[in-house]
């Protein structure tokens, strides 16, 4: 039994004025492709952000080598500020679409980057073969396992410092892109290492 | 991965070149290994810390408690560009002594840096037990007000558990990508020592918020 099929998701429309009413608080994760259900014409798409981070990163490399990646870093962020500049999109649940959105963005590019990572470690795991000490490749997976608890529980905590208020929702969602993102720079640092 | 210094031997070389036979692999894999040289390098951290040289480690979290303080008004990230490796850096410049008989000169002064850093690594504990309870204190001080609704001090104490777990695992990982070469020793202690930093950093801007 399935209902027919809408060419775009909607939200039920009591649902859709809770929400621009802030009445309704999000988990701070929210599900991904959150930020694209019912917002699709303000918040720009997750693969759209992810091309221009990816230019804006090219550029910083470009500029000089970018030793300490402080240009890297000042990639952070600044698709959530063009989106959250758009008057439309100037409310709690606008700026939580449109910091998820570059979350989801990181987030693809950290996938994109654990790959290489992964096989990286596996090839010198491969290399050295039984020696007797701790192989990279499960301990990659293991500290990647360990990182996402981290920032969920560290996103916990800034959304609970942010008090009782609608607020809170945009706190646990620029926390979830700050720390996606730093991780996302941190694996595209130890490729840039690794040959 | 950042590097102490100028270092040999990317991850990539091949990592066969064993000075030592390796280790017996111990029942409980990693984390014993892991355990049983952070046991080690507490063990030499409380051999640093033990007098005379107590003044010392307490001179290095003095001063880079300053560096932290002075920098933080202009963000996280300047304050760690300033301060992280300022015990570190100038102490692995330091002249070696004779290396011991049966070390090579690389493995002298990998011991060294090593050595380096956990010493700075110290510094960082130090800082963050001295930083953690006026952390704290504002996050219950924030949830006894009538119109907040979260628990943030238990969030915040969940929050650092799961950093503690996913320092511990991220730092196994770089020791474990230099597989038997001994500077997988320095690597880890690198580690160490900036994760903590980092978070020390961190967690010392958030107080006072509100």
């Amino acid at each position: 039994m399935s209902l027919p099929r809408l060419s775009r998701p909607r939200m039920p429309p009591l649902a859709a004025a809770l929400t621009a009413s802030g009445l309704i608080a999000f988990g701070i994760a929210g599900p991904p492709g959150m930020a694209a259900a019912d917002t699709s014409q303000r918040i720009p798409a997750p693969s759209v952000m992810r091309t221009a981070i990816e230019a804006c990163l090219d550029a910083a490399s470009a500029a000089g080598g970018d030793a300490d990646g402080a240009g890297a870093r000042s990639c952070v962020g600044q698709e959530t500020s063009a989106c959250i500049d758009r008057p439309e999109n100037q409310t709690t649940t606008g700026m939580m679409a449109c910091a998820l959105a570059e979350r989801d963005a990181w987030d693809a590019l950290l996938n994109l980057w654990w790959k290489p990572l992964r096989a990286h470690a596996l090839k010198l795991d491969e290399a050295s073969g039984d020696t007797g000490f701790p192989p990279a490749a499960p301990m990659l997976q293991e500290a990647q396992r360990a990182w996402l608890a981290f920032r969920d529980a560290e996103c916990a905590y800034d959304y609970a410092l942010a008090g009782g208020g609608t607020i809170r929702q945009v706190y646990g969602a620029e926390c979830q892109l700050r720390l996606t993102a730093a991780r996302a720079l941190r694996f595209r640092e130890r490729l840039a290492a690794a040959p | 991965m950042q590097r102490l210094s100028r270092h040999p031997a990317p991850p990539a070389r091949p990592r066969a070149i064993a000075r030592r036979a390796p280790a017996p692999r111990l029942s409980r894999g990693p984390t014993a290994l892991m355990l049983a040289s952070l046991a080690l390098a507490a063990g030499l951290a409380a051999l640093f810390a033990a007098p005379p040289a107590r003044a010392d480690a307490i001179d290095d979290s003095r001063f880079i408690g300053q560096c932290v303080e002075s920098h933080l008004s202009q963000g996280t990230a300047a304050a760690e560009a300033a301060c992280l490796g300022l015990i570190a850096l100038p102490c692995a410049e330091a002249p070696l002594g004779d290396p011991a008989e049966d070390q090579s000169p690389t493995q002298a002064r990998e011991a060294a840096e090593s050595a380096c850093l956990a010493r700075e690594t110290a510094a960082w504990d130090s800082l963050m037990s001295e930083w953690w309870p006026d952390l704290l204190a504002s996050a219950v001080s924030l949830d006894a007000r009538d119109d907040r609704q979260s628990a943030s001090s238990d969030a915040l104490r969940r929050a650092q558990r799961a950093w503690e777990s996913f320092a511990e695992a991220e730092c196994g990982y770089a020791y474990a990508l230099w597989g038997r070469s001994d500077f997988r020793n320095v690597a880890k202690a690198d580690c160490e020592m900036r994760t903590l930093a980092r978070r020390a950093i961190q967690l010392r801007g958030q107080t006072g918020l509100d």
